[in-house]
């Protein structure tokens, strides 16, 4: 399930953190819409959210090092997922919020909320599919034992498709019935023009990945992907991917 | 040791309705129950045995018979002579029109010739069929009142023929040979078929002697006959008999032609050969089953026989009281004897018994479980508010009533009927005699049905209500923002999503719904997704609400408001 929401901000300054502050709207909408729904998804620890999202500044824009101003004071944010409850949760809890100024946090910005859409998916029918990146992909290999470090892979490092299958692998462990690991093993990217970026996110500079490519495998997997999106963190704005 | 007296035992359902019926035809009184499955009765009780098969189907059922309706105008005559037509009208005139139709058509059937050579009468019936011809109806009541004295002239002239025919059939003789042959081509024909008097080729034509001949003769002849070199033997009674000749191929739907078809015995050795007087019994089933038009039920109580001959006299006595012209399901008076039950110390005294059907010339069985029972009682003012309730379907009229209750019985629920009543109500409103209360009804008694079979918490009444409502709410927005001609096809796609249990296909369609207006979606769907049943069950309370008075008052006051 696809949803377009155009997006009003109060002023053109916004800060290089932006997805934070975003996330931080999305969490307030919830809490006000269904605080049960809240608390089971924001105060439980660190439970996996089915939706992910990317954010898409309409021009014109400025991309500086610590802001990017907006001159449009608009943009439009993109949420995907593969669960079709989420997204009526999604879709109410911002509907609540529909042509209402909010403040954004900790910096002198407002958002409002002016439209909402339910976008057609497109219907994948081949085993392969062109994706583009909405949003940068984060791969990251946790370090639960010792250090509790992260540790981020872009497309350019060789660990990149071992431990993006390995958290496939761990994410869809017990979501189709059945072991699907050697399907998740068959799957091959392609790259077209991918690249390495640096994002800041909450003061952390993450090397993610944009740009285009092809995957192929079976199509269950692709529509899982084209829908949930790829990668980690990516409820808060990470690994959001489109069709071409 | 065998007595004198004839001893039946109530066996499996076929024959135990033939004995209900055969106990229904001689009276209880001439029987004596010795034991809970057994009954006896003296060979005298079939003295003059024809005469009492027929007198049961005439009395039982006489204001079904077409002859009734001829004899049963007789108290509007008096009627209308005795005030001198002061109160006729045109209105009147036309129900005389309607009848002399109805009695040409009747006096010049065959059924009916063939019983006027029966009747030992001067009159002839069928050159009054010639004369009798319809009354010219005028306009309107206007017209009526001035030619008035004309037409009541023309009317008295064909009371005078109409009171000749009624007196032709009201005599003893006609009730006696015309009540029999509707009876024969009404009641009985649904249970036997093909000898005797149901016989095309028969050659005797008075029908209560051909029945004498050929069912009780026999038997009383079998009776009386020395059996002692008989080899084979009664497949019911295993009484000894002589030859092979009667099988049980004249009774509907049972048997098979022995003579053409052996490959269904073993060996291809026909044994399934009946004696004379089981053949006596079988053919008192149409007594034993009861029917309104060509549907029939019969309650297969086997455990005690008093029993059984109660409680299928309670649904015969319900069913033919309720059968005042109109046609009213036969499961009605079924389930009313269960409601009545509800109120004895023996509430489910029903429970675990066979009800057998007789539908579209085959027979269906069902048992009572318990449960049914149930959700029968616990929902009798559901049940109660769907009597009336009927649709029409590829020109077949169904009646709601008829189909839940068959469904319970079947143990299946409700949701392809509700889905069949909205969709009827959307592609044709005006074929469809029911509205929203009565979907909803339905609703809560598939939500009813739904937590027998397990699976189910939610109150059952609650989801259906909100569900509605936010239908109704849905579809007052629509109207608001004068978009209410994309319900009907909003309501299409929400319907096939739900015949599939589509519930990504329903909630985007929901979702463009409530997008499109701007509102938040209720609760009581998102709470209801992914709960199975449950989300069918909103699914379908949804759609009502979202149809529901598509052309109804209130939405043409909105209608001329919005213009």
């Amino acid at each position: 399930m696809r949803i377009k929401v155009d997006i009003e901000t109060g002023s053109m300054e916004l800060p290089i953190d932006y997805r934070r502050k975003f996330l931080s709207y999305i969490k307030s909408a919830f809490e006000d819409y269904n605080q049960e729904l809240y608390t089971e998804l924001y105060e439980m620890g660190s439970s996996p959210k089915s939706f992910c999202f990317s954010i898409y500044f309409l021009p014109e824009v400025e991309i500086g090092k610590e802001e990017i101003i907006l001159r449009s004071k608009r943009f439009t944010a993109w949420f995907t997922t593969p669960d079709i409850l989420m997204g009526v949760h999604l879709i109410n809890a911002l509907m609540a919020r529909r042509n209402k100024w909010f403040p954004l946090a900790d910096c002198d910005n407002k958002l409002r909320t002016l439209s909402i859409n339910n976008v057609q998916e497109r219907p994948i029918t081949a085993n392969t599919a062109l994706f583009r990146i909405l949003s940068p992909i984060v791969i990251r290999d946790h370090d639960n034992k010792e250090m509790k470090k992260d540790w981020y892979y872009t497309y350019e490092d060789s660990e990149f498709e071992i431990i993006w299958k390995r958290n496939l692998k761990a994410e869809l462990k017990n979501k189709f019935g059945r072991d699907v690991s050697s399907d998740i093993n068959e799957l091959q990217i392609k790259p077209i023009k991918l690249r390495k970026t640096v994002v800041r996110n909450y003061d952390i500079y993450i090397p993610c990945t944009i740009g285009n490519f092809i995957l192929e495998g079976e199509r269950y997997l692709l529509e899982y992907i084209y829908k949930a999106g790829i990668g980690s963190r990516r409820s808060l704005g990470f690994g959001c991917l489109d069709i071409v | 040791m065998k007595s004198d007296k004839i001893r039946l035992t109530l066996g499996d359902w076929q024959w135990n309705a033939s004995v209900i019926g055969f106990i229904n035809i001689v009276g209880e009184e001439n029987v004596c129950h010795i034991e809970a499955d057994t009954v006896e009765f003296w060979p005298e009780a079939l003295d003059g045995f024809e005469n009492k098969y027929f007198a049961y189907f005439i009395n039982t059922y006489e204001k079904t018979l077409s002859w009734y309706k001829i004899v049963n105008f007789q108290d509007r005559l008096n009627t209308y002579e005795e005030n001198n037509f002061e109160e006729f009208d045109l209105k009147a005139l036309e129900f005389l029109n309607v009848y002399i139709k109805d009695v040409k058509r009747y006096i010049k059937s065959n059924s009916y010739k063939a019983a006027y050579e029966l009747i030992d009468s001067e009159v002839e019936l069928l050159s009054f069929e010639k004369q009798l011809i319809t009354i010219k109806e005028p306009k309107n009541q206007q017209r009526f009142d001035v030619d008035k004295s004309e037409i009541v002239n023309e009317v008295k002239r064909r009371f005078l023929l109409l009171q000749q025919i009624i007196n032709y059939c009201a005599s003893s003789e006609g009730r006696r040979y015309i009540g029999a042959k509707n009876a024969i081509y009404n009641i009985i024909n649904n249970a036997w078929n093909g000898v005797s008097f149901l016989n095309s080729q028969t050659k005797e034509k008075n029908i209560y002697s051909d029945y004498k001949s050929y069912f009780v003769d026999t038997a009383t002849g079998y009776l009386q006959s020395e059996k002692g070199k008989y080899k084979y033997n009664c497949f019911v009674c295993d009484a000894p008999i002589k030859d092979m000749s009667n099988d049980l191929s004249f009774l509907n739907a049972t048997g098979f032609d022995v003579a053409r078809k052996s490959s269904h015995v073993w060996n291809f050795q026909n044994d399934i050969t009946i004696c004379p007087l089981c053949k006596l019994i079988y053919s008192c089933l149409p007594a034993g089953i009861i029917y309104t038009y060509n549907r029939g039920i019969y309650i297969n109580q086997t455990i005690k026989l008093k029993d059984a001959v109660r409680i299928n006299n309670k649904i015969k006595s319900r069913i033919l009281r309720s059968q005042d012209g109109s046609m009213r399901p036969i499961y009605h008076a079924l389930v009313s004897v269960l409601h009545e039950q509800e109120n004895d110390s023996a509430k489910y005294e029903l429970a675990d018994v066979q009800v057998v059907r007789y539908e579209n010339e085959s027979y269906r069985f069902n048992i009572l479980a318990k449960p049914m029972l149930q959700i029968i009682v616990n929902s009798k003012k559901e049940l109660d508010s769907l009597i009336r309730v009927n649709f029409i379907e590829n020109g077949r009229n169904i009646n709601v009533y008829d189909e839940v209750i068959g469904r319970i019985f079947n143990n299946q629920n409700l949701f392809t009927l509700i889905h069949k009543m909205l969709y009827g109500k959307l592609s044709d409103a005006s074929k469809c005699y029911f509205n929203g209360s009565h979907v909803r009804n339905v609703l809560i008694i598939n939500q009813l049905i739904c937590s027998r079979l397990g699976g189910m918490k939610m109150d059952n009444t609650y989801l259906v209500k909100k569900s509605r409502e936010a239908g109704e709410s849905l579809r007052n927005k629509y109207f608001n923002k004068d978009s209410n001609h994309k319900l009907a096809g909003i309501c299409y796609r929400l319907l096939n999503a739900l015949k599939t249990t589509n519930e990504n296909m329903f909630m985007d369609v929901t979702l463009n719904c409530y997008l499109y207006v701007n509102s938040q979606v209720p609760k009581v769907i998102t709470d209801a997704l992914g709960r199975g049943k449950d989300f069918s069950t909103m699914g379908y309370a949804f759609v009502s609400g979202l149809i529901d008075g598509q052309d109804g008052s209130g939405n043409k006051e909105k209608k001329a408001e919005g213009e």
